[in-house]
């Protein structure tokens, strides 16, 4: 690593360039999250469900591995290869729509050499590398209008369409909200933004006729949960009885009846920060946040102190897409917005998640390594 | 420009920063709501979700004997199921269950292989099965406790006692006629439970209580030596059934209700359903002479008849219209007391008796006997037997029932009416249910219905003289029991063939009725053998087993023989015996432990002295 150190010609070593605050909260995070996939798994029936918590700290070992790559890499070099990656994505994803594993009602899974592994994961971080590369290329610097966004809206629109077509929804909706975000960072014009602002709210009727019935659903349920407990209401319900019976202080480490019982449903995945709630209390998730938030203040340093444009924006569309993330399966579980399978970043169990997570991180460690380099 | 840029970039950072802070102030608001504000409704919620009020079946009560031996208990056994969707290995799985537990690999295959959440396997397998089977550690395969029925003395009693089914549900016998109280009342527990509504656990930490008892009538002394007995008969003149009841004659408790060919409950499922009705009370059969028991008692009590008055039995041929009246085997009576007609079992002179006493009133008693209608007792099923009313009698009815014939009666109505006798007169109800208990405590007993008088004492008195006579120098001889003072009275049934459509000269009903101690009745016997081989009269056949029968209660329950006390046990006598050989143990080694303190504190004090 130190022989790649790019700031090395400045007398700086790499380790104090380094973003450690950044890598040591999205470790201590990934323990905190390992160690409640556990508790919410060691006393299920299943032996499978009960030695994930094992799998996930193999994915950890794994990210870390990519994450230590990706940070060593200068991340310009990854603008490089970025439309073939692009485009790699987009077949795997295709291929993952017309010939997948079908789980709970949607296609979203690739088998890989006795992996199953989500694209649609890895094609967020793709498409975030493309953005910036392709924003980096246009001769166009300074705000832009409609015109130069309709190349960039594309580049997104099509991941996030078949990505739709899975359905999944959630992911889908990250794809755009990172492109917003990027393109957005990157400069609109003032006139153009407010079109773009008007016609979403237009747009949002036409959105939900488009919708299928079990998106309408869960959008319904969100608002009236105990309209129908036992059916589409039964995840905000439960998740939120687990919170609220957690109280300030918790009901204690391993403790929490809502996920032992098995009332929470997808305890280990989507719904982990409630049994993270039901166990530690009000007192436990504060502190949480408050490591979530430093993560994001980080992040936005990183996006500033970026010494050119491509680095910012890809740290941008990272930070984005963890915030998107992070907020969104937080207002799920505490019943604020509607139930999508969106995983807590770094929290909940899965492996192309994390993967993809510590990609971004990688990208950021190694944005901020180079932030002193000038053009 | 660039100084611009930065600054636009500033901006808009900053606005990200404002939605940044204003989103995790409203999750902390959110999340203070839920778990600070609201917190006590959703424990509450959490805890209706969890805690169960739930209604669990007791164990089965256990049907004891009346010295609360056990006749039938309940036991923990596993039964083995499978989640096919969890099961591995299909082939392999179904081959190793096959094996152990001697099932078809197809169909086990079959099972583990659909697409159901849960299937049986096999249910209630032997310990053997399960610590074999358990060792595999197949996936997708598991046990669970269930009770079991078992009846630790297989065939005794077991008529009486009757069987449960697979889920412990009561088929028959006093299984069936109990199965609610013996199941008891269902307990109310609060209970956790899990998503999928399973019970994991209970608040108070305890199951329901499963001291639920239900003591019977029968001595299973008494049962076993009856059985034995009869089984030897049984087997020795094959015959198609045979029945033995031994009954309180004052109480109608029914101490031993035995009957072959035998039945053992643990293993209901081998034999065909025919063998699980207990005849004593489903079936009716024409009883033969031993009726003359109730046509004496309904002379004497009528006054139609005393007990020397003489009759003339016109030498062994009685002529009415078309048909001729026959004694049995060949015999010739001339002139004969009542008492005579009886003991020796005369069907000429019986008839004349019918005639004294006359239609109506020979109906009346026989209906109040409890012929016709059922006794009551405490087992499922039980016919009312058969006779008809009087007005569709023909001229030969009163006739044929004078000796038993024409009318269908249950060993039960047969053997209780006979106690009716044996106490004086007064009525008796047949039962097996003595008590239930709880803990221990009795929560509930059999009260009888309120005595009536059916006949009185001294014509129940004089038709005990009369079978006493049968049995000293009549058809009962083979009864005679020195020691014991029997009172009897053997009968043998043609039977009616009912594709012939006459009597069967072959196929006989062979029985025998006892009261003993004659002088005051304590026990009814009923003996009676369907379709014995050879000749097959009562009094060859039924008296013996009734004589045996006889012996062996007097004996068990202490009763003493007027001339041999050497096989008398008085069951008392020997466990205060026992009791007191115990004490002086306990004592002596109490004794002895003294000396040894004694003498260690001895040398104590030598010690503390020196």
């Amino acid at each position: 690593m130190q022989k790649y150190s790019p700031d090395s010609q400045l007398g700086t070593s790499w380790y104090s360039l380094f973003d450690w605050s950044l890598f040591i909260l999205t470790i201590l995070i990934s323990c905190i999250g390992i160690l409640f996939i556990y508790s919410a798994t060691f006393s299920s029936e299943s032996e499978f469900l009960r030695g994930i918590y094992t799998r996930q700290i193999e994915w950890m070992i794994y990210g870390l591995i990519i994450l230590c790559l990706f940070a060593a890499v200068d991340y310009r070099l990854l603008e490089r290869p970025a439309y073939l990656l692009y485009f790699i994505m987009i077949l795997l994803l295709l291929q993952v729509l017309f010939n997948a594993r079908v789980i709970s009602g949607s296609a979203r899974w690739l088998s890989m050499g006795g992996m199953n592994i989500k694209p649609s994961e890895i094609m967020k971080v793709a498409l975030i590398i493309m953005l910036a590369r392709f924003f980096d290329d246009s001769r166009d610097r300074g705000d832009i209008g409609f015109k130069q966004l309709f190349k960039p809206t594309l580049i997104a629109l099509i991941p996030a369409i078949i990505i739709a077509k899975q359905p999944d929804m959630g992911t889908a909706v990250i794809i755009m909200f990172i492109f917003v975000a990027m393109a957005f960072t990157n400069g609109i014009k003032k006139k153009t933004l407010l079109a773009i602002t008007v016609s979403t709210v237009v747009a949002i009727p036409m959105f939900w006729f488009s919708l299928k019935n079990y998106q309408k659903d869960r959008i319904l349920a969100m608002l009236d949960p105990s309209s129908d407990p036992l059916g589409i209401g039964y995840h905000t319900i439960q998740s939120k009885i687990a919170i609220g019976s957690g109280g300030l202080l918790g009901q204690g480490l391993f403790a929490g009846t809502q996920s032992k019982l098995n009332f929470l449903p997808e305890k280990h995945t989507d719904f982990i920060f409630s049994v993270f709630s039901e166990e530690v209390g009000f007192v436990g998730v504060i502190i949480l946040l408050l490591l979530y938030l430093f993560m994001l203040l980080r992040m936005m340093d990183i996006v500033l102190k970026a010494s050119d444009r491509g680095g910012s924006l890809m740290a941008v569309g990272g930070a984005a897409m963890i915030a998107f993330h992070f907020f969104y399966n937080v207002g799920m579980t505490l019943g604020i917005t509607p139930i999508v399978g969106i995983p807590m970043p770094f929290f909940s169990y899965g492996g192309s998640s994390l993967i993809a997570n510590y990609m971004i991180i990688g990208i950021m460690l190694s944005v901020h390594m180079r932030r002193f380099r000038h053009d | 420009m660039k100084e611009q840029t930065e600054k636009h970039k500033k901006l808009r950072l900053t606005t990200i920063a404002f939605f940044l802070f204003g989103f995790f102030l409203a999750a902390i608001g959110r999340l203070y709501f839920l778990q600070v504000v609201e917190h006590e409704r959703y424990t509450d919620y959490s805890k209706k979700q969890y805690y169960q009020k739930v209604q669990i079946g007791q164990t089965r009560g256990k049907i004891l004997d009346r010295n609360k031996m056990p006749m039938a208990i309940t036991v923990p056994v596993k039964s083995v199921f499978a989640h096919p969707y969890k099961v591995e290995n299909l082939l392999e799985t179904a081959a190793i269950i096959a094996s152990e537990l001697k099932l078809g690999r197809k169909a086990v295959l079959n099972k583990i292989s659909g697409d159901k959440n849960f299937v049986w396997l096999k249910r209630k397998i032997t310990d053997e099965e399960y610590v074999s089977l358990k060792a595999k550690r197949l996936e997708g395969i598991f046990f669970l406790s269930e009770d079991k029925r078992f009846y630790p003395h297989e065939t005794l009693a077991s008529r009486a006692i009757g069987f449960t089914g697979i889920d412990n549900q009561g088929l028959a016998g006093l299984e069936y006629r109990y199965d609610k109280l013996l199941l008891g009342e269902k307990a109310t527990y609060i209970a956790k439970k899990d998503a999928l509504g399973r019970i994991y656990g209970y608040t108070d930490g305890q199951g329901p209580n499963n001291s639920f008892e239900m003591i019977t009538t029968i001595d299973s002394r008494i049962q076993y030596a009856v059985e034995k007995a009869l089984r030897a008969s049984f087997e020795k003149y094959q015959a198609k059934s045979a029945v033995v009841i031994v009954m309180d004659t004052k109480t109608g408790e029914i101490l031993a209700l035995a009957e072959e060919p035998e039945f053992n409950p643990n293993k209901f499922s081998d034999y065909g359903v025919e063998r699980y009705k207990a005849i004593s009370v489903t079936e009716s059969f024409e009883p033969g002479s031993t009726f003359k028991v109730f046509l004496a008692a309904a002379a004497l009590d009528s006054g139609a008849a005393s007990p020397d008055e003489i009759f003339n039995c016109e030498n062994g041929k009685l002529s009415m219209g078309e048909y001729s009246i026959r004694e049995a085997d060949n015999n010739s009576y001339g002139e004969l007391t009542f008492k005579e007609i009886i003991s020796k079992s005369s069907n000429i002179g019986s008839i004349k008796i019918g005639w004294k006493i006359g239609e109506e009133r020979f109906y009346d008693y026989i209906t109040r006997f409890g012929f016709g209608s059922k006794t009551g007792v405490d087992l499922p099923g039980e016919a009312p037997g058969l006779f008809q009313s009087v007005k569709n009698w023909s001229e030969t009815s009163l006739p044929s029932m004078s000796f038993g014939q024409e009318v269908m009666v249950t060993p039960i109505q047969l053997v209780t009416a006979l106690s009716v006798i044996g106490n004086s007169g007064m009525s008796v109800h047949p039962h097996f249910m003595k008590e239930i208990t709880q803990n221990g405590k009795t929560i509930r007993k059999y009260k009888a219905p309120p005595s009536r008088r059916i006949i009185s004492e001294k014509a129940a008195r004089q038709t005990v003289e009369m079978m006493r006579l049968s049995v000293t120098d009549g058809t009962s001889r083979r009864a005679f029991t020195p020691g014991y003072d029997l009172a009897g009275k053997t009968g043998t049934a043609q039977k009616y063939d009912v594709e012939a459509k006459q009597y069967s000269k072959d196929k006989h009903l062979a029985s025998f009725i006892a009261l003993f101690p004659a002088s005051d009745p304590k026990i009814s016997i009923l003996v009676m053998m369907d379709e014995p081989t050879g000749k097959g009269w009562g009094g060859h056949v039924a008296a013996p087993i009734g004589k045996e029968v006889a012996i062996s209660t007097a004996r068990t329950l202490g009763m003493p023989s007027s001339n041999d006390t050497r096989y008398v046990v008085d069951w008392n006598e020997l466990e205060r015996k026992y009791l007191e050989k115990r004490k002086l143990k306990v004592q002596k080694r109490a004794g002895l432990l003294e000396d040894i303190e004694n003498f260690i504190a001895s040398k104590a004090t030598a010690y503390e002295g020196d």
